[in-house]
């Protein structure tokens, strides 16, 4: 929670969907609330999401994945950005050594 | 169509990560994004439970287990990185000198609203477990919902 609040950008990494296909974005969270209004930004498996006061803007999205198909694993409306771009990162990120 | 591994979600996230933040990442996959940031790009990486200049994942092999991030994870400490008071690692948090936070999160609501503390069955993976061990369990009707605003320090 003081992450939530403290720090100047909240962006998340999780899953699109929950192991049973539902939504994990939604027009209301179910669960208790760590912080209201904090994410800016959501990277999923799927997309890259842009949180902002007009709704939520797909910025990047997989190869072969259209908004229709995103919007039946996403409870609420999503719009496309203009200039997305397609979500295609290395098929296996060279991580950097310690 | 093939949804991204766990490596590709931390390494795109990483990517979005500018030159000289302080970057707090979450338990789980956020570890991992600090291994893929871009080579040349200087991004200081901070662990609540006191490091300041957290490393990427240590080689097989080379694990220090005294060197381990909030998420009990062993890390590796870059040149210049630094030990800090757990009480002023939340400073840092709580101050609002922390750029980026990459979190996880079990729901997240179109208002920019975060779940990721409870599904009220599980516990966290925390470095603070005895928080979980000896606090009462908060009955449904006790949740709350805090401000963004209301605890930042001015």
């Amino acid at each position: 929670m003081d992450l939530a609040v403290g720090a100047k950008a909240i962006r998340v990494i999780m899953e699109h969907t929950s192991k049973n296909g539902e939504p994990r974005i939604l027009k209301a969270c179910t669960y208790p609330l760590t912080a209201a209004g904090c994410v800016k930004r959501i990277y999923t498996n799927l997309a890259v999401i842009d949180v902002t006061p007009q709704g939520l803007f797909v910025i990047e999205m997989i190869p072969g994945m259209t908004l229709e198909k995103l919007q039946t694993l996403t409870e609420p409306k999503l719009q496309l950005a203009p200039g997305w771009q397609a979500l295609a990162p290395p098929e296996a990120p060279e991580a950097r050594a310690a | 169509m093939i949804p991204l591994t766990r490596e590709q979600m931390a390494w795109r996230a990483a990517q979005d990560l500018p030159e000289g933040a302080y970057v707090n990442l979450g338990i789980g996959i956020p570890t991992l994004a600090a291994s893929y940031v871009p080579a040349g790009r200087e991004v200081i990486f901070h662990s609540e439970n006191g490091i300041l200049g957290m490393g990427p994942k240590p080689e097989p092999g080379k694990e220090d287990p005294y060197m381990v991030d909030a998420g009990k994870n062993k890390t590796t400490l870059v040149t210049g990185g630094c030990f800090v008071h757990h009480a002023d690692a939340f400073l840092m948090i709580r101050g609002g000198h922390l750029d980026v936070s990459l979190l996880g999160a079990f729901e997240v609501s179109e208002k920019g609203d975060l779940a990721n503390w409870t599904t009220r069955h599980s516990r966290p993976a925390s470095a603070a477990p005895w928080i979980w061990r000896s606090a009462p369990r908060p009955s449904a009707s006790s949740w709350s919902t805090p401000a963004r605003t209301a605890s930042r320090a001015s």
